[in-house]
């Protein structure tokens, strides 16, 4: 009796000690930066606002920074929840200031304002483009005189 | 002013220009060529503008273009100036060749001209493509990826084109290529191509046109010009103004998360489908394809009506671009090149545990490398070196003991394998390093081919090797420095965090007793590069950890005391960067 339970627990002892490998294996998938996961996400919902690739990589930030501790997790799952509400730019923000960003990092939208250098260079097109338009206007009467020569 | 007339006159005498030219090189069709080359000296311009307020380096070019957008009053104008004449030269070229293609321009005599505009056409492609990548953004760096795996596999030039030198990046090439190289090749070229305009004369038109069967000058085909170009100015100028472009976050690796611009739309749609193999083979026979045409169709009447054939197949041809350009829009991007971190990491694991089994199969003496911290939480990158380190180590031992050259080539081609799995990781830390180690271990594996090997010499090579390893491995050691300072630097972001929205003194005083011990496992490590930081670090940390038993704490000081935490950890953390 003891001897068949002496065996079983040998087997098991063998399997364990097989199986370790397999384990410590698992573990070892763990080790992308979360910072980099974190901008990946970013880009995602830049680029090609493809917020499911996002929500993937937010995840698996959220999931390596309980190991990794490089990130604020409160502004992680604020983020996640910004990204599944769709509120992009604030999604953005929040990921990027989880991992000690700043925002005016993201990307950079310029848009036109009422401003005196922007009058002025819109007068100076208006101005170039009346010429232009008057110069095209004389030189195809000038043309329409040859051809009729 | 009749008098200034005169005298201008005699010094700058126009009669030379006043040869006749048909009527149609007056309409716009045989104007498109001379708007893309008003487009290139705005592009010119501004292009010389911009280069003064851009640094073409990865860690700096997309910051250099932020500060020029966000600090410079007519930053955004000069950005969109070249931005929108890039579209109107890439558009006009576009067009001009269409022109040419469908009123069989590019017959006798013409063809070299033809030729030479082919190439004119290749260069601003080039040119637009190289200016997307200096923005150094996502969409850039992807471009660029595409462009290197797309040269390995064209490989000879092209991939040798690719490597990177230690000290010149890929980003610092194409700046090269960008503002000195093209733009010297395509005006040359331009040059030539104008000469044989003058020499060769305007081409007539394919059909009778009564409209535009006179006569005109060339004084008046550039007056006419001149009136185009200012168009173009204002219209762009106007664009500049109202649209001026975006900027991208900068690049982050691992991902194809961005479609290319407009003009790549097409190719992206045969990637898409087709791999990047695909892609390179239709660019291919485009190229080739624009290169026959004038000695396909070699029929000497330029009508539509007597070129059916060669004019459909250009009809599909621009129908398929449009075509696949929308497709692209809706469509979305394949990972082309595996830039996927996830199989990057899996290939290295799998090199890495493959290379565990043979190692414990050959029972290498491990005694050697115990130098080597084999911490429990050892990165893959720390694995993969420790794994080069056996590889180099056992190289050594076959030269020395077995004097064996063969076998000690087959371990130095996986040595390449192991080291190649985390090259990139490696030259994001050193690039000089990274380039060494590889050198050292190419001629290693080149001693399987060797007629007449030099054992000393693989012998030095294989210690060269294991110095540079070692070296590798403390680069990544380092980061553990890092790793805590990031974690240091999370504490004291929720310990401000705490202090600002529950004023909860007792947690923050315990998340700093943490931060306590985050830093002062890593104290000498700060110390040994500056003392200074890490005892004012130390105090800080300190006086917040003494929040936790303070009877009144002053909120705004213990906020204060967080920030310059935060402002001190950050620059530790310089230190370790």
């Amino acid at each position: 009796m003891h001897k068949r339970l002496f065996s079983i627990l040998f087997a098991l002892l063998l399997l364990l000690s097989v199986a370790i490998p397999v384990f410590s294996h698992g573990a070892e998938e763990e080790a992308v930066d979360v910072r980099v996961l974190v901008r990946q996400a970013i880009a995602y919902v830049e680029g090609i606002a493809d917020i499911e690739m996002a929500e993937n990589k937010l995840n698996e930030a959220i999931e390596q920074n309980e190991d990794q501790k490089l990130a604020d997790p409160t502004k992680l799952q604020e983020a996640l929840i910004a990204l599944e509400e769709e509120r992009l730019e604030e999604a953005n923000i929040l990921m990027l200031e989880a991992i000690g960003g700043n925002p005016s990092e993201l990307e950079l939208n310029p848009e036109f304002q009422i401003g005196v250098i922007n009058i002025i260079l819109l007068v100076i097109a208006a101005i170039l483009l009346a010429v232009g338009l008057i110069l095209l206007n004389k030189t195809k009467t000038k043309r329409g005189e040859m051809n009729n020569e | 002013m009749s008098r200034f007339k005169s005298w201008l006159k005699e010094r700058v005498p126009t009669a030379g220009f006043d040869y006749q030219v048909p009527s149609h090189a007056n309409t716009l069709a045989f104007t498109l060529g001379g708007i893309t080359l008003i487009s290139f000296i705005i592009l010119m311009i501004s292009g010389i503008i911009l280069a003064q307020f851009y640094s073409p380096t990865p860690e700096n070019a997309n910051q250099s273009i932020r500060i020029l957008m966000t600090e410079n009053n007519l930053g955004n104008f000069i950005r969109g100036l070249h931005y929108w004449a890039a579209q109107v030269a890439i558009v006009t070229v576009i067009l001009h060749l269409l022109r040419i293609f469908f009123y069989g321009s590019y017959k006798r005599p013409r063809e070299v001209n033809w030729l030479l505009g082919v190439i004119l056409f290749l260069g601003t492609v080039g040119l637009y493509y190289t200016g997307t990548i200096l923005k150094w953004d996502q969409e850039a760096y992807e471009a660029l990826e595409h462009a290197a795996a797309g040269a390995k596999i064209v490989g000879g030039f092209a991939a040798d084109y690719f490597v990177e030198n230690p000290a010149v990046t890929l980003l610092s090439k194409f700046f090269s290529l960008h503002t000195s190289l093209l733009p010297i090749l395509v005006i040359a070229v331009l040059a030539v191509h104008l000469i044989l305009v003058k020499a060769l004369g305007i081409s007539p038109l394919p059909f009778k046109s009564k409209k535009n069967s006179g006569k005109s000058t060339f004084l008046v085909h550039l007056k006419h010009l001149l009136a185009y170009g200012l168009i173009t100015l204002a219209v762009i100028s106007i664009f500049a103004t109202l649209f001026p472009p975006s900027l991208g976050t900068a690049p982050v690796e691992g991902i194809e998360a961005t479609k290319p611009p407009w003009i790549f739309m097409s190719i992206f749609t045969i990637e898409n489908w087709f791999g990047l193999i695909g892609l390179i083979i239709t660019a291919l026979i485009l190229v080739v394809a624009l290169l026959l045409v004038p000695f396909i169709d070699r029929k000497d009447s330029a009508s539509p009506q007597d070129r059916k054939g060669i004019v459909a197949v250009g009809v599909i041809a621009v129908l398929l671009f449009v075509a696949f350009t929308v497709n692209a829009y809706f469509t979305k991007p394949e990972q082309h090149i595996e830039m996927g971190d996830e199989e990057q990491q899996q290939d290295m694991e799998e090199i890495v545990d493959n290379n565990d089994e043979q190692t414990d199969e050959d029972q290498i003496d491990n005694d050697q490398i115990d130098d080597v911290d084999q911490s429990t939480e050892e990165s893959v990158e720390l694995k993969a070196l420790n794994q080069a380190l056996s590889l180099v180590v056992e190289i050594d031992k076959i030269l020395d003991e077995k004097g064996d050259i063969k076998l000690a080539g087959e371990k130095a081609a996986e040595l390449d394998e192991v080291v190649d799995a985390i090259g990139d990781q490696i030259k994001a830390k050193d690039a000089k390093l990274r380039q060494e180690l590889g050198d050292i271990i190419h001629e290693l594996g080149e001693l399987q081919e060797a007629e007449s090997p030099d054992l000393a010499k693989a012998s030095d090579e294989a210690h060269e090797a294991e110095e540079k390893i070692k070296e590798a491995i403390k680069l990544f050691e380092e980061s553990a420095e890092l790793k805590a300072l990031n974690q240091a630097l999370s504490l004291v972001v929720e310990i401000d965090k705490i202090l600002d929205e529950k004023g909860d003194f007792k947690l923050a005083g315990e998340k700093a007793a943490e931060l306590d011990e985050v830093i002062d496992a890593i104290g000498d490590q700060i110390e040994a590069k500056d003392t200074k930081l890490r005892q004012e670090l130390g105090e800080i940390i300190h006086e917040l950890g003494e929040l936790q038993e303070a009877k009144n704490p002053d909120l705004e000081k213990a906020s204060n005391d967080a920030h310059e935490a935060e402002e001190k950890i950050k620059a530790a953390i310089k230190l370790f960067e």
